[in-house]
């Protein structure tokens, strides 16, 4: 060792250190024993140290190297410590530590130094600063960790592909969304790993959609130009869990290329249902739209610079306007104040974000001001920023007219309520448990409740109806029961009048529910109205009594007149059967005139009475025209003869003879009119002129009868005083013309009845017409009858009847009908006797005249109706003289049970008699022509076939009962009183018809027919033969 | 004399009658139509018909018209030659010409209307033989 030192040093020594110190790496030799002997440039560089600090000193002491977490240098030397370094590089790890801290990293080599001999000659260290380079691969691997920790942390779905598109790395991200594992992943295509719908044919790139594939395209594209991209939204379905599902996915790519090979990294981002979401959003969002285009309130919206960005379509169409005109349009279509409290109102608004509420009037597209409810709200998103106001224009016009109107409608009513004169009270009813109406609170009353009530309705107001202090009890009961009625029967109560006793009133009540539970009450004050009807009332029925007292005078006074009347023209008629001078007839005859015109004056007196008592009815019944007028017109031919006037009846046009109607009356107001005519025409011609015309009903005509005279006629200004009570048209004429001026009110009264009218024309000095029209039923009647058809005889057998009437002619007469029917009458002269004759024996009916003295008729009645033992049911029938209408009543009051009005008509006596006796009625046979009815023909038949069957046989009863009445005859000739003779002979004639003896009944009759011609000397010789016959009939008893 | 039957209820016009055809003969009055019927068949039976009946149309009981019939049927029944029989005038108010045909039709020899035209009544009589 030593000489190969020495050759270095000698030889080599200067070359090589040379040599060595020119090296980059780092070199220190040592000698075999470890110490330094040779450290070059580089070495010292890194150890910090200079040639002589180093040389000769301990290998180990300078060049002191660690390993990690030991704290003793590592020896290099083998034997000493450790000789696992004696050859190689250094352990993993190790540093070199200087003198003053300095760690630096080494890599370092260490060799033996060997001679030729391979004698051990030192070592040599060759070393080598790697510090920086240390530091740098740190940092490097450091970034590499961190870029992978970044990848798989990710939250955004990534993959790595290679140029094939097969994927090489995925993050947990990616696999978390979309539910697979890793080895489900690595090397495996995009579309197989989601299940693609398109690629589930043949695999991802391999089948037939996979052309159409937008990924793939892409991808492939970007690969080849190397480029990448970003936010490439696709739409992919994949089946998942067995279902179609549509994604929308979210993809970028870059390269990530290394330098072993090309790689793509490519986020995948699932936005479905962020997609949907905005989806949903746009839906939503137009559908508010809709929703505001088509509320029917004008919708804007300011923004908060104040400028209009929506209104809404109702706004469009009644404006006619877009957003942007809104302000120009609004200010256009209002007043400027209110435009100007609109601007004031937002502008406010907008300032302090608040809600206002304004009422503006917006003119409309009629040009018509329509009140309108402005509205605005502020307006914020969803980060709570002020958007703006929201605001609205409501249409309040129809309402607010509306509530104007129910505002007025109501005022009025409460003001009708209030004001009226009728008193109001509104109650609630109050019940008790068994929902019995037991009390009501007074809710509301108006004034005139306290007017009429006499009360102060503020005290009343809500107070109880029970503590009401002007009701007594009895009047409360009263009005509970009547609320009682109106909610229980759901019915309106009225008291048309009722006497409050509390107050002493009369008022209308009026009740009603007008709500459930509820009960209005109306009450109005009748009391004046009541009490001057009660007034009137009493004034009326003094009047009618008056009345009534004025008929029943007339009536009597036509009673008394009318019966001397007669007796007047009977004596007139016996006179003039005397032998007289032509001078005395004449007196006699105008004596008899004077009655007969004195009767016609009493008969229209009578007749006009009783029509101003209202108490005349009109007849209806068929009759004929021609028979009516020819009959009527000739009872005046005579007067009319005399004054040397032409009379002449004239048809016109005559449509329909029969008619129906009240003849008598149409007769009468001919006879009126014709008899004027006359009067007053003193020359010339009077004319009947007779008219039909057709009438709109098809069973009426029209009767016109015009009396045309060439009379004195009438002046125009007196034509008023026709037709009124009590005129004549001249006073003066009165006395020339004479008549009670009645026959023309008492004509026009007719004709108005029978709803015709009177018309006049007259000329005066030229004559008068005078035309009446009435309208008249057409008969349907088929033919004529005459009046004898219709009637009813019967003959009754054992009938008893008395007869009570003091005036013997009637008497006669009557008894005369009733014999004639077969009745046995007897006669009572006064009440008082038929009383008594009635007590005696059952009579079949009693026939009562009124009119009698000591006991009347009506009093009689109620005699016999109240004391009568036995026979107070008999029928009792009126006979009266009283023509006048509702006398019936007063007779049916006092008990009688009919009447019959004297003269009496024998069709009526008929009538009556089959009412009340029970014997069968046989109605006429109502024939065309005069054939014989069969009742009649019985009667006639019996006459006319009767043999001569004379009677023998007679008995006591009947003996005696004929010889009483031979005796009254004979009494009565004696008195030579031949109309009482002649009725007692007619009785006589009828009884012995009874008995069927012929020769008897003939002598009776002829002795009848000697007394009509006034030959009583006859009488006596046929009563002698009378009685000799009857001398001649055996007596049977019994 | 003639023996003169008066058929009327009204008892002036029955007067009047009486008092006026009292000229030519005897007058029986009667008062209805059953009356009539009556004096009728007691003439008959007496052998003392009437020569003249003046018969009234309008009465109670049995009209004129009737009794006119009944009267010519009993005519006929007891054999009586038409030369013999009662000479009949009806006399009525009624101026019904259907009533009149009627009458003729039954065997009535004249119609009087009421108020009955004295003159006119007397050329009648003498046409007929009563005076």
């Amino acid at each position: 060792m030593e000489d190969l030192r020495k050759q270095l040093k000698n030889h080599d020594k200067e070359w090589l250190v040379s040599t060595l110190s020119s090296v980059g790496d780092a070199v220190i030799t040592t000698n075999s024993q470890g110490e330094i002997d040779f450290v070059n440039y580089e070495a010292k560089h890194i150890l910090e140290c200079s040639t002589q600090d180093v040389v000769g000193q301990d290998f180990h002491k300078v060049l002191r190297i660690f390993k990690s977490g030991d704290p003793e240098p590592i020896s290099f030397f083998e034997g000493e410590k450790s000789d696992q370094f004696i050859e190689g590089g250094l352990p993993k790890g190790s540093f070199l530590k200087l003198k003053n801290g300095t760690q630096r990293n080494l890599s370092a080599h260490f060799s033996k130094l060997l001679s030729r001999e391979g004698q051990l000659m030192g070592y040599v260290v060759v070393f080598r600063d790697i510090t920086k380079i240390m530091e740098t691969e740190n940092a490097m691997n450091r970034e590499r960790n961190n870029l992978q920790r970044l990848f798989e942390m990710l939250p955004t779905g990534m993959i790595v592909i290679d140029s094939n598109l097969s994927i090489q790395k995925v993050n947990q991200s990616f696999l978390n969304s979309f539910g697979v594992t890793k080895t489900q992943v690595i090397n495996k295509q995009f579309g197989d790993v989601l299940s693609c719908m398109w690629s589930l044919e043949g695999g991802c790139g391999f089948s037939t959609n996979c052309k159409f594939c937008k990924f793939r395209s892409i991808i492939t594209q970007l690969i080849k130009t190397d480029d990448m991209i970003k936010d490439l939204l696709l739409e992919m379905s994949f089946l998942r869990n067995g279902q179609v599902q549509n994604c929308w996915l979210n993809i970028s790519l870059m390269p990530a290329h290394s330098e072993y090979e090309k790689a793509y990294i490519i986020t995948v981002e699932d936005i479905t249902e962020r997609i949907h979401y905005e989806k949903s959003l746009d839906e939503a969002r137009k559908t508010s739209l809709t929703l505001l285009d088509s509320l029917p309130v004008m919708i804007y919206r300011i923004n908060s610079t104040n400028h209009c960005d929506f209104i809404n379509q109702t706004f469009k169409r009644y404006m006619n306007i877009g957003q942007e005109s809104f302000f120009t349009a609004l200010e256009s279509n209002m007043t400027p104040e209110d435009f100007n409290k609109f601007n004031t109102a937002l502008g406010k608004s907008i300032q302090i974000q608040s809600d206002f509420k304004i009422e503006v009037q917006l003119n409309s597209p009629y040009q018509l001001y329509r009140s309108m409810l402005g509205i605005g709200k502020p307006l914020y998103d969803e980060n709570n920023e002020f958007m703006g106001i929201i605001g609205l224009f409501l249409d309040v016009h129809d309402a607010q007219m509306a509530e104007r109107l129910y505002i007025q409608s109501l005022n009025k009513y409460y003001s009708l309520f209030k004001n009226m004169e009728i008193s109001i009270s509104y109650h609630r009813i109050e019940y008790d448990m068994n929902h019995e109406i037991i009390d009501s609170e007074i809710i509301e009353m108006n004034e005139a409740t306290d007017l009429i009530l006499g009360l102060h309705s503020t005290e009343i107001v809500g107070t109880k109806l029970s503590e009401v202090s002007f009701l007594n009890k009895e009047e409360f009961n009263r009005i509970i029961s009547l609320f009682q009625t109106v909610i229980c029967d759901d019915e309106k109560v009225h008291l048309v009048e009722h006497h409050m006793e509390s107050i002493n009133k009369w008022v209308e009540v009026s009740i009603y529910s007008p709500e459930e539970g509820y009960i209005a009450m109306l009450i109005s004050d009748v009391d004046y109205k009541k009490r001057s009807e009660i007034e009137m009332r009493l004034a009326s029925e003094e009047s009618q009594e008056a009345n009534r007292a004025k008929s029943e005078f007339l009536a009597n006074m036509s009673h008394e007149i009318r019966t001397p009347l007669n007796g007047i023209v009977g004596m007139i008629d016996l006179t003039m059967m005397d032998s007289l001078s032509f001078e005395q007839k004449d007196n006699l005859k105008t004596a008899k005139e004077c009655v007969s015109s004195l009767i016609d004056i009493i008969n229209d007196i009578l007749e006009f009475s009783k029509l101003e008592a209202g108490k005349l009815r009109l007849e209806s019944e068929d009759f004929e025209v021609r028979a009516l007028l020819e009959s009527t017109v000739k009872g005046h031919y005579a007067h009319a003869q005399q004054k040397d006037l032409e009379l002449k009846l004239v048809y016109e046009s005559l449509i329909e003879n029969k008619l129906v109607g009240d003849a008598k009356r149409i007769k009468q107001i001919i006879n009126n009119f014709l008899s004027n005519a006359i009067k007053f025409t003193n020359e010339g011609v009077v004319k009947i002129v007779v008219s039909q015309k057709s009438l709109h009903q098809a069973d009426s005509v029209q009767l016109e009868i015009s009396i045309v005279d060439t009379g004195i006629g009438i002046a125009n200004e007196k034509k008023s005083f026709l037709f009124k009570s009590f005129t004549q048209v001249d006073g003066s004429y009165t006395r020339q013309y004479g008549g009670t001026g009645l026959g023309l009110v008492i004509s026009k009264q007719f004709v108005d009845m029978m709803n015709g009218v009177i018309e006049v024309e007259s000329i005066f000095g030229e004559g008068s017409t005078f035309t009446f029209k009435l309208p008249l039923k057409i008969s349907h009647t088929s033919e004529y009858q005459s009046s004898e058809a219709d009637m009813i005889f019967t003959h009754y057998k054992n009938k008893h009847i008395l007869l009570v009437e003091d005036d013997r002619v009637n008497q006669i007469v009557i008894g005369k009908m009733l014999e004639l029917s077969g009745i046995i009458v007897d006669i009572a002269k006064n009440g008082l006797e038929a009383v008594e004759k009635n007590d005696m024996m059952k009579y079949n009916m009693i026939l009562m005249d009124i009119q009698m003295p000591i006991l009347d008729g009506l009093q009689a009645t109620q005699r016999i109706r109240k004391e009568s033992p036995h026979h107070s049911k008999t029928p009792i029938v009126a006979l009266t003289a009283f023509a006048l209408k509702g006398d019936e009543e007063i007779f049916r009051a006092s008990g009688m049970d009919d009447y019959i009005s004297k003269p009496v008509n024998r069709q009526q006596l008929m009538t009556l008699l089959s009412r009340y006796l029970d014997a069968p009625v046989t109605h006429a046979k109502k024939e065309t022509t005069y054939s014989l009815t069969e009742t009649e023909d019985d009667e006639l038949l019996k006459r006319v076939t009767q043999k001569s069957q004379e009677v023998t046989m007679i008995n006591e009863e009947k003996l005696f009962e004929l010889s009483m009445r031979m005796q009254k005859i004979k009494s009565i000739l004696a008195e030579e009183n031949s109309a009482m003779l002649e009725v007692a002979a007619h009785q006589l004639k009828v009884q012995f018809e009874e008995l069927n003896a012929e020769e008897l009944k003939n002598l009776a009759f002829k002795m009848e027919l000697e007394i009509r011609k006034g030959r009583l000397e006859n009488v006596k010789v046929l009563l002698d033969r009378i009685d000799q016959v009857l001398s001649m009939l055996k007596i049977t008893k019994n | 004399m003639k023996r003169i039957l008066i058929v009327e209820d009204d008892m002036v016009s029955r007067k009047f009658l009486s008092r006026f055809l009292a000229q030519y003969g005897e007058c029986d009055m009667v008062v209805d139509g059953l009356e009539a019927i009556d004096a009728y068949m007691m003439a008959v039976k007496d052998n003392e018909p009437y020569d003249l009946i003046c018969l009234d149309i309008m009465m109670p009981k049995i009209d004129g018209v009737k009794v006119l019939k009944a009267m010519r049927d009993l005519d006929l029944q007891n054999n009586i030659e038409p030369s013999k029989r009662s000479k009949i005038i009806m006399t009525t108010a009624l101026g019904e010409s259907q009533i009149v045909q009627t009458a003729f039709e039954y065997g009535c020899d004249a119609y009087a209307s009421k108020p009955i035209d004295t003159e006119k009544f007397v050329e009648v009589l003498e046409k007929l033989g009563i005076c």
